[in-house]
């Protein structure tokens, strides 16, 4: 039997009573809460193509891309092989592996981003053409936001790994375990907002 | 319920589950239509979702960032 003795100079560590750890911890209810955002976008995606249900969808005149987002969708999940690739060498202690694995992760979601960028320019219609325009450009969007946010938790995970601030220990490369989560976390949404907007 | 974020690799795998499951989807509403595809959803959902509460072992999953430090002040009794 053990018992634990704290010494008594000053007050416990604040925001350890969880056996979670509070940074992994932080990246759950915040995907939680995107979850329920996206929840929310896509509430109104369906109300506009179920409840009020045009004769056709997309409404005449419109037409999606739908192979051009199914290029967009590969390169997102290559993304995801990638970043998978990098936090497997970091284990094995590979800073050359997670150094290279990041930086094709982030020119992947780079290129994902700037072809979702360059769609927009030629899709022919707006966000406010109808109920449609504004659910597709808000869906795909938020989505898009969010791969931003991506990048820029990945240009810093890189920039930290290039200077061999990460190492195999669990502890030692939390920084990208967390982008790591993040990033599947923003694949698993395209795929659920491809195959909802542009397939079905 | 059990976390599929709850590391980076369960995170990877789940994206390749969605990833298979949507492909699903996407097939059944080109061979049969929306309402197929929205019948195959479903049952991929209650299906998956039973299969992976029935079969979940906490002990066989992969351990986490679960243990916070020590403080240095703190010190183990044996008795």
């Amino acid at each position: 039997m053990t018992t634990t003795a704290h010494a008594h100079d000053h007050p416990p560590a604040a925001n350890a009573s969880s056996r979670v750890d509070a940074r992994l911890l932080g990246i759950y209810i915040f995907i939680a809460s995107e979850v329920m955002l996206f929840g929310s976008f896509f509430t109104a995606y369906f109300f506009a193509r179920v409840i009020v249900a045009p004769e056709t969808w997309p409404p005449e005149p419109f037409e999606l891309p739908v192979y051009l987002a199914l290029l967009n969708t590969i390169i997102l999940m290559t993304s995801s092989f990638t970043m998978h690739w990098a936090l497997q060498a970091i284990k094995r202690g590979s800073r050359a592996g997670l150094v290279a694995g990041l930086t094709l992760t982030f020119l992947l979601g780079l290129t994902f981003l700037l072809i979702q960028i360059r769609e927009y320019t030629r899709i022919g219609f707006g966000p406010g053409d109808l109920a449609f325009g504004s659910s597709f450009f808000g869906l795909t969007g938020l989505h898009g936001a969010h791969v931003f946010v991506g990048l820029n938790l990945l240009a810093y995970a890189l920039v930290r790994a290039v200077r061999g601030h990460y190492g195999p220990a669990a502890h030692d490369h939390l920084g990208v375990e967390i982008p790591g989560i993040y990033w599947h976390f923003v694949d698993v949404m395209w795929i659920v907002v491809y195959v909802t907007v542009y397939v079905l | 319920m059990r976390n599929p974020l709850r590391t980076e690799a369960e995170a990877f795998s789940f994206v390749l589950v969605v990833a298979v499951l949507f492909l699903a989807v996407a097939l059944a509403s080109a061979l049969g239509g929306g309402r197929v595809a929205l019948a195959m959803f479903l049952g991929l959902l209650i299906g998956v979702g039973a299969g992976i509460f029935l079969r979940s072992d906490p002990k066989k999953r992969e351990p986490a960032v679960w243990e916070r430090p020590a403080p240095p002040t703190e010190r183990t009794i044996k008795e």
